[in-house]
């Protein structure tokens, strides 16, 4: 108890007292005291409701570009050798150890309209791609810093599946791509869930990089909140929305605990048998 | 050369538990345990798992406080003592060596909380490695050992301040076969040189019998019986004991019609019985006999007078290396199994009638009612 | 090294020949990985103030500007105090935390979601939650302000290395060490502490990069007086185009390659004298 104490009490002031006052904050008005009257601000406001909206559809294209990308680069982590696992690793990590801003700065150079990117794009015939201030932009620089967070609960999962099992399905007749698709996917399915539903809460909450390489016109909901802090100075604005962002975030991370409980009582009632 | 002079260790000291008791809620670990080691004596307590043999020891040690009881040693009461200062030396399940030193700092280690000068750890130290046959790896660290060794530096760092009561957890339970008896020798020996007092715990009843003075066997938190090894093996006071050591053949009894003489339910035979045997009160006893007590002969061969014997056919031999086991049915309810040594084979296979009898000094009546089924005892 | 590698690649070949299209794709995300970061060293040397990439001359004038102008010096320090006192402090009670919450008592689920909540909450919420008191309070801008706020976001860190660095450890060294004469006080001493000193540091060093790397929560408690390196290069982005900023990504991203690079040898130094 003596050892929790200062630590309990620290988190306390610190984490769960602020927390508590923007959550009292969402439920206050000038007028009277207790109201919601900012959650019905915020649901009746339409551009509320788009640039929620503009937030889910980044994130989740974000994650899907995660999938894409780190699903393959998981599964070549799983065949190579120890040496070639450890390099695909340390890339992989490679994001962890830079600063964010150094990365922030370099995809805002990289996505200049007269850089190498929109240099390339113009030459392949795309025309003229509006990269900086756009959504695509975002997704672009916001999948490479959060790539780390998809392939490493999948390396975790695919690891752990028993390639044999593939040579047993191809054994008992089927494809190898019929084996990959009926025996492999549906096995790594939990790393995928889990690596998805990582990138997609990191993404809601993603600040930095859409303050950065988006625009005002285009912002997330993280901006709206920060806006509605350092511009408006309406709190109980702020505070609405900051609770609609975290009753989100939590609902989801409790909905991937229950996945990967029940995943874990699946995989333990299969080694016992 | 005698390296308990050497040492310098004292001789062993008394432990007394009277009417121990630990509670956890509803559950009860361990209840009224009464158990007295004389000095330098080597006293096992044996049992299978959640008997309540190694919360007993973790109440010796320290580690756990009893809920009512006392532990004496050496006469006086040791309960209010944190572990650190009950001087008594531990072997842990899993060695429990610290990962990060040698194994020379390892055994110095409880030199070092007794403030004792360099040299003198330094002699102390190698002569327990030595005494452990381990002087020349006196610098590996733990994980460079391998577990036989491992184990010699846990007892060489349980000893080297000279407790004069040891206490060892299933210490040779990670071993293998061949090492785990080659260490029973050593522990053995060790016991010997130092002349102090050991408590051993075990699960392993071959453990118990060939290394310990006496046993104290251990069940669902009670002692069942306390004695030498041919104390507990052939005088068996509860049909827990004589199945829990080694293979049993129970026959229920259906009643006691006089002195030395018990009828075998079902069957209707009298089996005469040791002569000083105390008939029990009440119904509901079983005799109990060692597979290697019975003989097995081809039917209707004259046999000494005096002894039992019960007609059966044989259904299985199986053979186990340096003997054989022959498991004979007598009735559809009652099955016998008899033990031979090698070179000591009956002449009955299997689907052979056969008598099997024995004398009526190797059964022991107890009062309690076996399960039905008969075959019992660990293989 | 290169023959030990391409000596593995047969190994590779063994299968199929889709394998060949794979390769090829890691190495593009691979570029993709790498290149946005490393883009920042030649844009550190462009001979005029824009973003452009790559630059079309060159020139040193950027280092010269962070090494001349105080702003970013101080922010440095700032940044690199902040970074260190939060750790600290962040070590000190994630450590506790992760003894604490060894054994089972009432209330332990609470204390479990309390300690790892900070690393699940988007920090934006958080950054505006921390302003909405540390403004009354008078702690924005001030040092303990900071290092407070990044304390909670460095304990996690902590707390989840050390759990797992007890969680390797065997119980019962505790209890051996008390059979063999050491006090409670002194088995933590000389038992417990050396064998979690790894996760601690390990810990710390997270707890640190957090700190040094945190924007969000910064953005809103700086004020002109006192200001952290990361805040310094957002407002470099978005207010002005200054190369400057370059440079100082480019010291950063210097500076913590050879953190790395030492860690690396310093642990594989101590594996080869353990044996």
């Amino acid at each position: 108890m003596a050892l929790l104490a200062p630590v309990g009490l620290f988190l306390l002031a610190f984490f769960a007292y602020p927390m508590a006052k923007i959550l009292a904050l969402s439920f206050s008005s000038e007028a009277s005291g207790l109201s919601l009257e900012n959650y019905v601000w915020f649901f009746e406001t339409s551009v509320n409701i788009k640039v929620l909206l503009r937030t889910f559809t980044t994130a989740m294209i974000v994650t899907l570009v995660c999938v894409l990308v780190g699903y393959p680069y998981a599964y070549l982590m799983t065949v190579v050798g120890t040496r070639w696992r450890a390099l695909l690793l340390i890339l992989a990590l490679i994001p962890f150890w830079t600063s964010l801003m150094t990365r922030n700065l370099a995809w805002l150079a990289l996505l200049q309209p007269s850089s190498t990117i929109a240099t390339i794009t113009r030459k392949l015939g795309f025309g003229e791609l509006q990269l900086l201030g756009t959504v695509a932009g975002v997704v672009v620089a916001m999948s490479q810093i959060l790539l780390p967070f998809m392939v490493l609960p999948m390396y975790a999962t695919l690891r752990n599946i028993d390639r044999r099992l593939l040579a047993a399905a191809e054994g008992l007749g089927a494809r190898p791509s019929v084996a990959f698709v009926r025996v492999y996917l549906p096995l790594s399915a939990p790393g995928v869930v889990a690596g998805s539903l990582l990138v997609f809460v990191l993404s809601l909450g993603f600040y930095l990089t859409p303050a950065i390489i988006g625009s005002p016109q285009n912002s997330l909901l993280s901006q709206l909140i920060v806006t509605q802090v350092s511009r408006v100075l309406n709190w109980g604005h702020a505070g609405a929305m900051a609770m609609v962002l975290l009753l989100v975030t939590v609902v989801l991370i409790w909905l991937a605990s229950l996945a990967t409980r029940r995943n874990a009582a699946l995989t333990s009632s299969g080694e016992r048998s | 050369m005698d390296s308990r002079l050497h040492m310098g260790i004292r001789s062993g000291v008394a432990l007394e538990l009277e009417a121990l008791h630990k509670r956890y809620g509803d559950y009860v670990a361990v209840e009224s345990v009464d158990l007295r080691a004389d000095p330098g004596e080597f006293l096992t307590l044996l049992g299978p798992s959640g008997s309540g043999k190694t919360t007993t020891l973790n109440m010796i040690a320290g580690f756990v406080t009893p809920s009512s009881g006392r532990i004496q040693l050496d006469g006086g009461k040791i309960d209010h003592l944190p572990p650190h200062k009950r001087n008594i030396g531990m072997v842990f399940q899993h060695y429990a060596l610290f990962p990060h030193m040698t194994a020379f700092e390892n055994v110095a280690f409880p030199l070092k909380q007794r403030k004792c000068g360099g040299a003198e750890i330094r002699t102390r130290v190698l002569e327990a490695l030595e005494l452990v046959g381990l002087g020349d790896r006196a610098h590996s660290y733990p994980r460079q050992l391998s577990g036989g060794q491992q184990q010699r530096v846990a007892l060489a760092r349980a000893i080297v301040f000279r407790p004069s009561l040891l206490l060892m957890d299933e210490p040779l339970g990670a071993l293998d076969r061949q090492l785990r008896e080659h260490m029973q020798m050593e522990i053995k020996r060790i016991h010997v040189e130092l002349g102090i007092t050991f408590v051993y715990v075990t699960h392993d009843q071959e453990e118990a019998l060939t290394m310990s003075d006496r046993v104290a066997i251990f069940n669902n938190g009670r002692i069942e019986q306390v004695g030498t090894a041919s104390d507990v093996y052939d005088r068996p006071r509860t049909l827990f004991a004589a199945e829990f050591l080694g293979e049993s053949n129970s026959l229920s009894v259906a009643r006691t019609c006089q002195p030395g003489i018990a009828v075998v339910a079902g069957l209707d035979v009298p089996v005469r019985l040791p002569e000083d045997t105390q008939m029990p009160a009440g119904d509901g006893a079983t005799v109990v006999i060692r597979p290697e007590r019975l003989r097995a002969m081809p039917a209707g061969l004259e046999r000494s007078p005096g002894t039992n014997a019960l007609r059966g056919v044989v259904q299985r031999v199986v053979y186990l290396g340096s003997a054989r086991r022959v498991d004979v049915e007598v009735s559809p309810w009652i099955h016998l199994s008899v033990r031979e040594q090698s070179g000591m084979w009956s002449p009955v296979q299997k689907g052979d009638a056969v008598d099997i009898g024995w004398h009526p000094g190797d059964s022991v009546l107890l009062e309690q009612r076996t399960a039905p089924a008969i075959v019992t005892g660990a293989a | 090294m290169t023959v030990a590698w391409s000596a593995r690649i047969p190994v590779m070949r063994r299968v199929r020949p889709g394998r060949v299209a794979l390769i090829a794709f890691v190495v593009l995300v691979t570029v993709w990985l790498l290149l946005p970061t490393l883009a920042v060293i030649p844009l550190s040397f462009a001979g005029a103030p824009t973003f452009r990439f790559p630059p079309t001359s060159w020139s040193t004038e950027w280092y010269a500007n962070l090494v001349h102008d105080g702003r970013w010096i101080r922010a440095f320090v700032t940044s690199l105090i902040v970074a260190s006192l939060s750790a600290i402090v962040a070590t000190v009670l994630g450590t506790a935390a992760a003894l604490g919450m060894r054994g089972r008592f009432i209330g332990r689920q609470v204390m479990f979601v309390l300690l790892l909540a900070p690393m699940v909450v988007p920090v934006v919420i958080f950054a505006v939650a921390v302003y909405a008191v540390f403004l009354p309070w008078g702690l924005t801008g001030t040092l303990p302000g900071f290092v407070a706020a990044h304390c909670v976001l460095g304990i996690p860190f902590v707390f989840v290395t050390v759990a797992a660095g007890l969680e390797g450890m065997d119980p019962r060294l505790t209890d051996a060490a008390a059979s063999l004469g050491a006090s409670p006080i002194k088995a933590f001493r000389v038992i417990t502490l050396p064998l979690i000193a790894p996760s601690m540091l390990t810990g710390a060093l997270f707890a640190f990069m957090a700190s040094f790397d945190e924007t969000v929560v910064s953005i809103f408690l700086v004020t002109p007086a006192r200001r952290t390196l990361p805040v310094t290069m957002y407002e470099s982005m978005t207010r002005e185009i200054d190369p400057t900023v370059a440079a100082a990504a480019t010291v950063i991203f210097m500076g913590t390659t050879l953190l790395l690079i030492i860690g690396v040898l310093v642990q594989a130094r101590r594996r080869t004298s353990h044996g």
